[in-house]
């Protein structure tokens, strides 16, 4: 009989409990998605009413162009930080409690480091005369100028986005079981081989979501290109803050973003199912 | 991880409480916000002479902010949250805005002290100044650059060019066409998208600064190898330490400010006051000599130390030079100017 | 299981070593420039300074401008970690504990915010925000940050709750503890360090937001990192050095102290 009414407080209590997501819904409603809607449908409708925006992106002679080197960037920069990232979340997993502690510390320093200081610090390597530009000049390449490049951008943008990557790989791979990758090298498969046929497939779900997380993350980034890159060169986020600060159009704007919008859900489509980016990061860096 | 997310916040909180006691600038009802296009002898000049003796003659707290941004003009009034008070911007956009974004200014007796033809309903004028081409005498220790045309030739003066990207009506779309061989008198109406083709050819060796203390510090740091600025910026560039920067003298477009109200300005007595006051001989003078531009006041008199004579295109050896611009073009075209040259900027 | 990974420390190869080493040097040593920067005497940004001085950190500490921007930072953070705690916990809780149709849904959109591209975001609450006289108010910056910060309270939350065993809380209301009072003895205590890394988290994400603030921000109310953007793009202030070691600094620490503490504990 206790267990009975227990049992039906539970459920009423559950349906009760739901209400409390009410509040949180209607900040992110109000303040996310009607913001999202509205200069989706200011594409659409400003200054006149119509695919005008969309129509001048394709004959402007440069949207597209910028388009194309965005996406090429953000897969270049996710591609280079998956490379870099990989053996190092691999280590990881290697490593005694301790060394897994100090080398997820290293990790997280510069995720916490504020991202002001860490473009900042780019700007200062990346100037005429700088570090970057000696230290090439010294192993006999010379005239070398990052700062105002799309080159000089992804470099930074690797640097900054590598713990977004370490992160979800790390997550992902720290579940395999590594007796696996004995068994399958003690039955005679070379190293490379069983790493291949064993390790990299069930790694899978981490660089996907390692990757699409930096690619989508590196397709919206403002800073680091406008502080970074130049106008000639501009990637989809520049065009978008020089359009509304210079020249208040939110219609174009809105277009280049919608572009954006829509390449990042067809990537999120494209990955859900194996993988959550959002939520495997805050999940590894809560863990962590 | 969590104790030292908690431990962030902790310090955050410590951090907050040992700077609570600063406090943030309150918005009392005997200060206003002046706006200029930031730190340089132009700014500088009319903080020396205007703003830190007025606060001082009539106990009013003036915030200096910058730079100035049209655009953002605009999004204020439209938003209703206007924190700027009184502007200094170019004189088009006095033209065009007048009563839209613009209160109506009076400037009393003053009205016949300006040059002909530069004083309008909304906008004061206050400082002349021309756009003259630079370079880096590092760069080019022979042989150096001696005409516009030469700012646009990439073979014969290989190096990285600077200009404000965000100021393309200050004169130098008119210094490309001019560089192109266009005559001063058939100068207007511009074809402004000869100009940008005329663009086109240095555009890999172009920086584009977000705002003229970017460029003046680029030049200073020897970041660039030649430049198209204002004069006042020119002197500001001596004057930091940039005395390797030489000004090649060719034809020079000349332009002027004007100081305006935004509509909706919460402090728009106290502006108005401000800009009579600035708008004095003795003031306009003051002004001048410090920043080295030309009065606008023609009653005022500047007088220029040796590093703004370098520069000065107001000199008597350099009067046939000047092209002066056409405001009324500009009042008209400038909309359609901005966009395509954003446009063309950002590719 | 502690052999076997004690095997695999040792077992790393000096390839895979020296690549850890590269990628460690990359994820830190950047960053560190600004440090020496930071005591240039200069007023450019040419790197390595060739004389020193205190100058930039004297001036970051008693501008208004730089000093006032670091307090409108701090109240928007503590007022964003506090609203995003208290909406991001009752919506963990709902979502964690309720079952109702669209629990999926308001899953996806909570997360939302993580993933959306940050200029479209910030241009996009700007423009709308622009016609609620939004712009230039704390209460702006408040709301816009929040809605960035919710999903890391909800995130940290959950992983709290889902890693407690419910049936201590059926022990507790089988004993005849009232809901509210199991509430309050039993989950809040669990939960806590949880809502207090979300608390934290939105604290942070506040005080490190760029784009949004840009777009937001008026003379009156400017938040530290725009104040450091600003000193990048319309005039060069080395103050932005100083401004740039004291956060590096802040941040080593604050990670650094537990993992020092925690070492000694252990120690002695």
């Amino acid at each position: 009989m206790a267990a009975g009414t227990a049992g039906a407080r539970r459920a009423t209590g559950r349906a009760l409990v739901g209400w409390f997501a009410l509040p949180a819904t209607a900040v992110l409603l109000v303040f996310f998605c009607y913001p999202l809607i509205t200069i989706v449908w200011r594409s659409f409708s400003d200054p006149t009413l119509g695919f005008g925006n969309y129509l001048s992106l394709l004959h402007d002679g440069t949207s597209v162009r910028v388009l194309w080197r965005t996406l090429y960037t953000a897969m270049l920069v996710a591609v280079c930080t998956l490379v870099i990232a990989y053996p190092y979340a691999y280590a990881m997993t290697r490593m005694g409690p301790r060394g897994r502690g100090i080398m997820t510390l290293l990790v997280l320093l510069p995720f916490w480091t504020s991202l002001m200081a860490r473009n900042f610090a780019w700007y200062l390597l990346e100037q005429r005369g700088g570090v970057v530009e000696k230290l090439l000049a010294a192993i006999g390449i010379n005239g070398v100028e990052l700062l105002g490049s799309v080159a000089g951008v992804a470099v930074a943008m690797v640097q900054v986005m590598l713990p977004y990557m370490v992160l979800p790989l790390y997550s992902s791979m720290n579940s395999i079981d590594r007796r696996l990758l004995d068994a399958a090298t003690s039955l005679g498969a070379p190293w490379p081989r069983a790493f291949r046929k064993v390790y990299l497939p069930l790694s899978l779900p981490g660089v996907l979501s390692g990757f699409s997380l930096v690619f989508i993350m590196s397709l919206g980034f403002y800073i680091t290109p406008s502080l970074l890159g130049s106008p000639q060169q501009a990637l989809v986020s520049q065009v978008i803050g020089i359009r509304v600060n210079n020249l208040l159009d939110f219609g174009g704007a809105g277009a280049l973003g919608a572009v954006l919008l829509v390449v990042t859900l067809l990537v999120l489509a494209l990955v859900n199912r194996l993988a959550r980016p959002a939520a495997a990061l805050s999940q590894a860096v809560d863990r962590a | 991880m969590r104790q030292k997310k908690i431990m962030v916040a902790v310090l955050g909180v410590v951090l907050f409480a040992a700077t609570a006691c600063v406090g943030s600038p309150g918005a009392s009802g005997n200060a206003f916000t002046f706006v200029s296009y930031g730190a340089g002898t132009y700014q500088n000049g009319q903080v020396s002479a205007w703003v830190d003796p007025y606060q001082q003659e009539k106990g009013v707290k003036i915030t200096v902010d910058s730079p100035t941004d049209n655009a953002k003009m605009k999004v204020m009034t439209e938003s209703g949250k206007v924190a700027w008070d009184a502007v200094d911007t170019d004189p088009f956009y006095a033209r065009q805005y007048c009563g839209k974004y613009l209160e109506k200014i009076d400037v009393g007796a003053l009205a016949s002290s300006f040059p002909a033809g530069t004083l309008t309903a909304c906008g004061v004028p206050d400082a002349l100044f021309g756009v003259e081409l630079m370079y880096n005498t590092k760069t080019y220790p022979k042989n150096p650059p001696t005409s516009l045309a030469d700012f646009f030739d990439p073979v014969k003066f290989p190096g990285k060019r600077i200009i404000n990207g965000n100021d393309p009506t200050s004169g130098i779309v008119e210094a490309a066409l001019l560089g192109d061989g266009v005559a001063p008198a058939a100068l207007y109406p511009l074809d402004v998208n000869r100009a940008l083709k005329v663009y086109d050819r240095i555009k890999p060796d172009l920086t584009f600064a977000t705002t003229y203390g970017q460029e003046q510090q680029a030049m200073v740091g020897n970041q660039a190898d030649m430049a198209l600025l204002v004069s006042s910026r020119a002197y500001s560039v001596l004057k930091s330490g940039g005395t390797f920067w030489k000004p090649v003298w060719d034809k020079v477009p000349v332009s002027w400010s004007d100081l305006v109200i935004p509509k909706g300005s919460p402090h728009k007595d106290l502006a108005q006051q401000f800009i009579q006051y600035a708008s004095q001989p003795a003031q306009a003078a003051r002004f001048a000599s410090a920043a080295g531009v030309g009065p606008a006041n023609t009653t005022a008199k500047a007088t220029l130390d040796g590093l703004a004579q370098q520069v000065d295109p107001f000199s008597a050896a350099h009067k046939p030079d000047e092209v002066l611009m056409n405001a009324d073009w500009w009042a008209r075209n400038e909309n359609n100017a901005t966009t395509a040259w954003t446009k063309w900027m950002t590719g | 299981m502690p052999k076997a990974t004690g095997a695999g420390e040792n077992g790393l190869g000096w390839g895979l070593r020296a690549w850890v080493a590269v990628v460690v040097l990359l994820l830190l040593a950047p960053t560190l420039v600004v440090i020496p920067m930071s005591f240039s005497a200069s007023a450019t940004f040419a790197f390595p300074p060739r004389n020193w001085s205190l100058r930039w950190y004297e001036q970051f500490f008693t501008s208004d401008a730089w000093m006032s921007s670091l307090v409108t930072s701090l109240e928007v953070g503590l007022l964003v970690a506090a609203l995003a705690t208290v909406l991001g916990v009752a919506a963990a809780f709902a979502l964690d504990r309720g079952r109702f149709v669209g629990r999926g849904a308001i899953r996806t959109l909570a997360m939302a915010p993580m993933i959306m591209p940050g200029i479209v975001v910030a241009v996009a609450i700007y423009a709308v925000f622009l016609r609620w006289h939004l712009t230039g108010t704390v209460t702006g910056f408040v709301l816009a940050h929040t809605t960035l910060a919710i999903p890391f309270v909800i995130t940290s939350v959950t992983t709290s709750l889902a890693g407690y065993d419910r049936t201590v809380e059926t022990a507790a209301a089988s004993l005849g503890a009232n809901p509210a009072t199991t509430f309050r003895r039993i989950t809040l205590p669990l939960v806590l360090p949880g809502v207090a890394s979300g608390f934290a988290f939105a604290f942070v994400t506040s005080l490190d937001e760029v784009v949004i603030a840009l777009f937001l921000q008026t003379p009156n109310v400017r938040t530290l990192p725009v104040q450091m953007y600003d000193s990048i793009t319309l005039q060069i202030d080395p103050t932005i050095a100083a401004a740039s070691s004291l956060m590096v600094v802040a941040t080593t620490l604050v990670l650094l102290i537990p993992q020092l503490l925690r070492r000694r504990r252990s120690t002695s």
